[in-house]
C-alpha cells in the first residue's frame, strides 16, 4: 500500500514540474543595457550605438529624422534579440541595422561635403 | 573769185533757211509790226487761237504757219491797200506765248494764255487748281489728235519734270474725274476721298474691306505689299482678326496670318499681291460657320465653340482666342481630339498646367489641325465637392481614398499633387484613424504594389521622406484603429490568447513591451496564471517558448525580467487551474479516489 501512495506522489510532482517553458528575459534590454562580454553580436552592437551616437551628433536628426529613429528602433530590436537568447534573428537584425546606418552615413557624408563649398558652387551642385 | 562765191553761197543761204524755219508764227505769238509814223502799230498783235492777227483798218490776217517773210509780204499787201507806204514795215516775233485750255476737274476751266515755257502745273494753277476728286494718275494733254495719258501724281511725289509732257500752244489738258466721285455731284473733302481709296481702274486696283479703319479700292503699284495696302486702308481696326486675314487672287482665297509676321518679322509670311486682288480684314467673332478650316474648343475656358483655324495654329493659340482657361479648368488634362480615318476619333492628352508653370518642348504640344476639338476639363469647385462630378472625370486623372478620411472618394488628382494634397481634399484621417498603417496600392506598376506608410511617424518627426510617391489611379486606405483585428497583418501584430479581458490581435512594434500588449487586451483576468504568462516565439528564426512571471516581475521591478516579444509571436496567459499545485492536487484527488476504490473492492 505504501508503494502505490509513493509512486502516485511522485507521479504527480513530476506532472507539476514539466510543462512550463524556461524564463524569458531581454524584452526590454535597452532600458538596462550592460555590455557584460565580448560576444560578437555584443561587439556589433557597440559599434553601431556608437555610430548611431555619430549620426545624431553630425546633424543627422535634422536631415533624416524618420530613417534615424528607424534605425534605433532597428537597434533595440537587435539589442533584445541578443539579450533574449536568439542569436539568429539578432544577427540578422543587426546586418539590418548596420546597412541602413552605412546608407545614413553615405547621405551624411554628402552633406556634410555640400556644406563645405562655397554658396555659389553648392546652387551649382543643387542644379538639376 | 570762186571761193568768195562759195563763202557768200555758204553764209547767205543757211541763214535764209533757218531764219525760215524759227520763225514761222503760230498761235500765241505776240508780233511786232514797226511802221514808221504809224502810233497805232506800236502795240505788239497776237496769233489768236485761230491763227490770226487783228490790224487796224484791216482787220483779220491768219499768218499761222507762215514764215516771217512770207507773213511780211501778205501783211505789206493788205496794208499797203490802205496805208500810203508801208515799204518800210518790219515784222518781228517779240515773245512767243502758248494758249493752252484747260478742262475737266480744276477750279477754273478755260483757255489761258501763258508764257512759252509753261509747264502742266503752271496751267492747272492758272485754271485755279485741282478739284477734289480729280483723278490725277489719268491726266491727259490733248494735241491734235494725239492724246497723252501721264501720272501727274507721280510727278508731284518726285518732282521728276520728265513725268508730265512739255507743253506746246494749243495743247488742252483735261483733267478726269476720279470714278470715286460716282454719277452725282457732290462736295468731297480730300479725307473722305482718301477713304475711299484712289484706284481709277478696277482691274488694276486692290480692294481693302472688312475690319480696315477706311475700306476701299486702292491704287496698285509693284512694290506694294499687304501690309501698305492695309496702312493705306487706315490699318486694321480693334475688331480686326489679324490672324485671319484673307487675300481672294484669281478666285481663290488663301489665309495671312500678319500677327505671325509681326511676332516674327519674318519677309516670308507675306504674300504676294497682284492687280485685281482683294483684301478681307475679318472680324474676331465666337462662333464661325462650320467649314473645313474650324476647329473647336470645349469645356472650361470663357469662350468655347467653333473658330476659324488658321496655319500654324498652336495649342496656347486656340486657347488664348477662346478667352484663356477659367479658374476652374483642368489644365493638366487638356485634350485634343483628332479625327482619323473611318471616323475613328484619337485623343492626345497634354500636361499645359506643366507646360505653364515649367516650360516645356514646344514639340511635345499637340499639333491642331482643322477639324480637331480640344476639351478643356473642369476641375471640382471645391475638392469636396468632388462626389457630384466625379463621373466627369476619368479615372486617369483620379485617385482613390477609402477609410477613415472625412470624405473619402474619388478625386481629381495630376502628377503636380502629392500624398498630402489628397489627403487635405478628402479633409485628412478622422479621430480614430489608424496612422500607422495607412495602405496605398499602387496600381500602374504593371503588378499590384501595396506600401504602408507610418503617418504618425511623419507627423512626429515631419521628415518628408516618409510621404510615399503616388500616382493616377492609386488608391490610399487609411484603417481605422477599431478595426477587424483580421485586417491586422501578422507582420505587425502580436496575438494575446487566454485568461485577459480582450482576447485578441493587437498591433505591435518593436518600441513596445509585452507589459504594452497586456495592457491594451485589458490584462489578465482575476483567474489568470500571471506568473506562468507563455510567449511563443515564432517570428524570427528561432522558434522557442519562454514564460513570463509578471507577479514576480511586479514585486522586483526588474526589467530583465521581461521576455523579448516581437510582431507575429503569440502570448498565452494560462488560467489558475492549470497551475502546478491545481494539476498535482487534481491528480492528488483523483489517485485517492482511485484508491479508496481499491480498498473497497479489496474488503468485499
Amino acid at each position: 500500500m505504501k508503494k502505490i501512495i509513493s509512486t502516485i506522489f511522485i507521479a504527480n510532482t513530476l506532472i507539476g514540474c514539466t510543462p512550463w517553458p524556461p524564463q524569458g528575459h531581454g524584452g526590454a534590454a535597452e532600458i538596462m543595457y550592460h555590455q557584460n562580454d565580448h560576444s560578437a553580436e555584443q561587439v556589433r552592437l557597440l559599434k553601431a550605438e556608437n555610430s548611431l551616437s555619430e549620426l545624431r551628433a553630425e546633424g543627422a536628426g535634422d536631415h533624416m529624422p524618420a530613417a534615424l529613429e528607424i534605425a534605433m528602433v532597428q537597434w533595440v530590436r537587435a539589442i533584445r534579440a541578443t539579450e533574449g537568447g536568439f542569436t539568429l534573428s539578432a544577427k540578422g537584425d543587426l546586418d539590418e541595422l548596420e546597412n541602413m546606418l552605412f546608407d545614413m552615413q553615405a547621405v551624411m557624408k554628402v552633406k556634410k561635403l555640400t556644406a563645405a563649398r562655397p554658396v555659389a558652387l553648392q546652387e551649382k551642385v543643387r542644379m538639376p | 573769185m570762186i571761193r568768195v562765191l562759195l563763202l557768200i553761197f555758204l553764209i547767205g543761204f543757211p541763214a535764209t533757211s533757218y531764219g525760215e524755219v524759227v520763225e514761222m508764227f503760230r498761235p500765241g505769238d505776240m508780233l511786232s509790226l514797226k511802221i514808221p509814223g504809224e502810233a497805232a502799230f506800236e502795240k505788239p498783235f497776237q496769233v489768236d487761237a485761230r491763227g490770226r492777227i487783228l490790224l487796224p483798218e484791216v482787220g483779220y490776217v491768219s499768218v499761222v504757219g507762215l514764215a516771217r517773210s512770207k507773213a511780211t509780204d501778205l501783211i505789206n499787201r493788205k496794208l499797203g491797200e490802205i496805208f500810203r507806204d508801208v515799204s518800210g514795215m518790219s515784222i518781228v516775233i517779240k515773245e512767243r506765248r502758248q494758249l493752252i485750255s484747260v478742262l475737266g476737274y480744276v477750279e477754273q476751266p478755260g483757255f489761258l494764255d501763258l508764257a512759252e515755257f509753261a509747264t502742266v502745273q503752271m496751267a492747272i494753277t492758272r485754271a485755279g487748281g485741282l478739284r477734289a476728286g480729280a483723278q490725277l494718275d489719268k491726266v491727259q494733254v490733248h494735241r491734235g489728235k494725239t492724246v497723252i495719258v501721264f501720272n501727274y501724281k507721280q510727278y508731284l511725289d518726285t518732282g521728276n519734270s520728265s513725268q508730265i509732257p512739255n507743253l506746246q500752244t494749243m495743247d488742252k489738258i483735261f483733267v478726269p474725274a476720279s470714278p470715286l466721285t460716282g454719277n452725282v455731284e457732290i462736295d468731297f473733302d480730300a479725307r473722305t476721298l482718301a477713304a475711299s481709296g484712289d484706284a481709277s481702274d478696277r482691274d488694276k486696283a486692290i480692294i481693302v474691306f472688312g475690319e480696315v479703319h477706311r475700306p476701299g479700292s486702292f491704287a496698285f503699284k509693284g512694290s506694294n505689299s499687304i501690309v501698305d495696302m492695309l496702312m493705306r486702308a487706315g490699318g486694321v481696326t480693334r475688331y480686326a482678326a489679324v490672324d485671319q486675314i484673307r487675300i481672294i487672287s484669281n478666285g481663290t482665297p488663301a489665309p495671312f496670318n500678319l500677327r505671325a509676321y509681326l511676332d516674327t518679322g519674318r519677309q516670308d509670311l507675306i504674300p504676294t499681291l497682284a492687280p485685281g486682288d482683294t483684301i478681307y480684314v475679318p472680324q474676331i467673332v465666337e462662333q464661325v460657320q462650320d467649314g473645313e478650316r474650324t476647329i473647336r474648343i470645349i469645356g472650361a475656358v470663357h469662350r468655347a465653340g467653333r473658330f476659324d483655324y488658321s496655319d500654324g495654329m498652336s495649342l496656347l493659340d486656340l486657347i488664348a482666342v477662346a478667352g484663356g482657361p477659367k479658374a476652374e479648368a483642368d489644365t493638366a488634362n487638356v485634350q485634343v481630339l483628332k479625327s482619323g480615318k473611318n471616323r475613328v476619333v484619337k485623343s492626345i492628352r497634354f500636361n499645359l498646367k506643366r507646360f505653364l508653370t515649367k516650360g516645356g518642348d514646344l514639340s511635345g504640344m499637340p499639333i491642331l489641325s482643322p477639324q480637331d476639338t480640344v476639351v478643356v476639363p473642369e476641375l471640382p469647385k471645391d475638392p469636396n465637392d468632388n462626389r457630384s462630378q466625379w463621373v466627369r472625370q476619368s479615372s486617369e486623372s483620379s485617385i482613390y481614398v477609402f477609410g477613415g478620411v472625412g470624405a473619402p472618394g474619388r478625386y481629381g488628382f495630376n502628377e503636380d499633387l502629392n500624398f498630402l494634397d489628397i489627403l487635405s481634399a478628402a479633409q485628412g484621417p478622422t479621430s480614430n484613424a489608424d496612422l500607422r498603417n495607412v495602405k496605398i496600392t499602387h496600381r500602374k506598376q504593371g503588378k499590384p504594389v501595396v506600401t504602408y506608410i507610418d503617418l504618425s511617424r511623419y507627423f512626429r518627426t515631419g521628415d518628408e521622406a516618409l510621404l510615399p510617391k503616388i500616382a493616377p489611379e492609386d488608391v490610399i486606405f487609411v484603417p481605422q484603429q477599431n478595426n477587424d483585428w483580421r485586417d491586422l497583418p501578422k507582420e505587425k501584430s502580436v496575438r494575446i490568447l487566454g485568461a485577459v479581458n480582450g482576447p485578441g490581435r493587437y498591433t505591435f512594434d518593436d518600441t513596445m513591451t509585452i507589459l504594452d500588449v497586456l495592457a491594451e487586451a485589458g490584462g489578465p483576468t482575476s483567474s489568470a496564471l500571471q506568473n506562468k504568462i507563455i510567449v511563443v516565439s515564432h517570428s524570427g528564426a528561432e522558434r522557442t517558448s519562454r514564460s513570463f512571471d509578471l507577479v514576480g516581475f511586479a514585486k522586483s521591478g526588474d526589467f530583465t525580467q521581461l521576455p523579448v516579444l516581437r510582431a507575429g509571436d503569440t502570448v498565452y496567459i494560462p488560467n489558475k487551474e492549470e497551475g502546478v499545485w491545481n494539476i498535482a492536487a487534481a491528480a492528488l484527488r483523483d489517485a485517492v479516489s482511485v484508491l479508496s476504490l481499491v480498498r473497497l473492492a479489496s474488503g468485499l
